[in-house]
């Protein structure tokens, strides 16, 4: 018994040697790993909803606003952007969204920076209706500065596919339809992150508090 | 100011058209069904469909059940809900109203809803009072519901 349980022991140090050595890489490793989780969670403030580390980014993109001209990535970079989807024949969710953005920016207007880069834009997901010339009106009824764009299926889903926005057309009676939308309002920073994805129900007070707290870790260099 | 209180003169000519609407309700005609808090989101400029909203309220001892609201100056009316799951928002058809006694029901914005399309005229404004009909069972009720920019 004790021959045979000495024997591998003298017969192979190297081999127990090179185990050692394994079982302190993996440790380290492990450790290393652990460390790294830690730091990674120390990163993440304790902003409900904020999308971080990793938050998606904005890539190119081609709309066309109210006044017909090209409404692409280009307009998001340098702003602090509240970005929503819907259609203007929604007459519970959309215009009751938009009201609230409207307390929104009303409320933020003591924000330097969003005073300075801040801005709204409404993306209408059903272009079958909502021509460019027809959201100006709409959107500006909520607020003069409040934006508004739409294209064509395909360009149009160049912006939704990347941020998971989802809409599909649900027949009515006769030539009308509604349509099932992501309703979510998604904050997007100067640098096309997007930071944030608000669900309903929407509260003003809610986001503009959100806003802030996001701005504000922004700001302290993140 | 003026704004104020010319909305405080409809919402109290809303009032006093549907205490007058109460009190000449015949017996039986959706008995026990009180409604307050009544407006129609003015509809943004290019649109026509405008969702109302209520609450409302069997003060009597039997259910009702609301099958239908609809409106002289709209061709059409469907009874809504907005559903979600935080993301993503459906409109579901709602065939009726089941109101037990002594329950209430609130049809709030991004809630239940009834959805008035093609308006007859001209579009409403803020401002107007329209006429509503709920339907229950072989009779219904009529109210005059203001029209305003913001929830009252």
């Amino acid at each position: 018994m004790g021959v045979r349980y000495n024997a591998p022991m003298t017969s192979s140090p190297p081999r127990s040697q090179s185990n050692a050595v394994l079982a302190l890489l993996a440790f380290a490793a492990l450790s290393a790993g652990l460390l790294f989780a830690v730091w990674k969670t120390e990163q993440r403030p304790d902003i409900p909803g904020l999308l971080w580390p990793d938050p998606p980014m904005i890539g190119s993109f081609s709309l066309t606003d109210a006044d017909g001209k090209a409404y692409t990535e280009a307009q998001l970079r340098g702003h602090w952007t509240f970005l929503f989807f819907g259609f203007t024949h929604c007459p519970d969710v959309c215009p009751g969204t938009l009201a609230v953005l409207k307390q929104v920016t009303g409320r933020l207007q003591d924000h330097p920076a969003f005073r300075a880069q801040g801005q709204v834009l409404f993306v209408s997901v059903d272009p079958a209706r909502d021509t460019p010339a027809m959201l100006g009106p709409y959107v500006r009824y909520f607020d003069p500065g409040f934006k508004a764009a739409t294209a064509s299926e395909d360009a149009l889903s160049g912006l939704t596919r990347q941020l998971g926005v989802i809409y599909a057309k649900v027949p009515g009676s006769g030539e009308d339809y509604t349509m099932d939308h992501s309703a979510s309002i998604f904050i997007v920073d100067p640098q096309l992150r997007v930071l944030s994805a608000i669900g309903l129900p929407h509260d003003a007070a809610l986001i503009a508090a959100r806003f802030r707290a996001i701005a504000a870790f922004v700001a302290s260099g993140s | 100011m003026s704004a104020r209180l010319l909305s405080t003169r409809w919402r109290a000519r809303a009032w006093l058209t549907l205490a007058g609407g109460l009190l000449a309700m015949p017996a039986g005609a959706c008995e026990g069904l009180e409604i307050t808090g009544a407006w129609i989101r003015e509809p943004p400029p290019g649109t026509g469909a405008v969702a109302a909203y209520m609450r409302l309220h069997n003060a009597g001892t039997r259910p009702l059940a609301i099958e239908a609201i609809s409106s002289p100056a709209f061709a059409m009316g469907m009874l809504h809900e907005t559903v979600s799951d935080g993301d993503r928002v459906q409109m579901k058809h709602v065939a009726s109203l089941r109101l037990p006694a002594g329950k209430t029901l609130e049809l709030a914005p991004g809630g239940l809803h009834a959805m008035l399309m093609r308006p007859t005229g001209a579009p409403p404004r803020a401002g107007d009072t329209l006429p509503v009909e709920l339907h229950c069972a072989d009779h219904s009720l009529l109210i005059q519901v203001p029209v305003s920019r913001n929830p009252p």
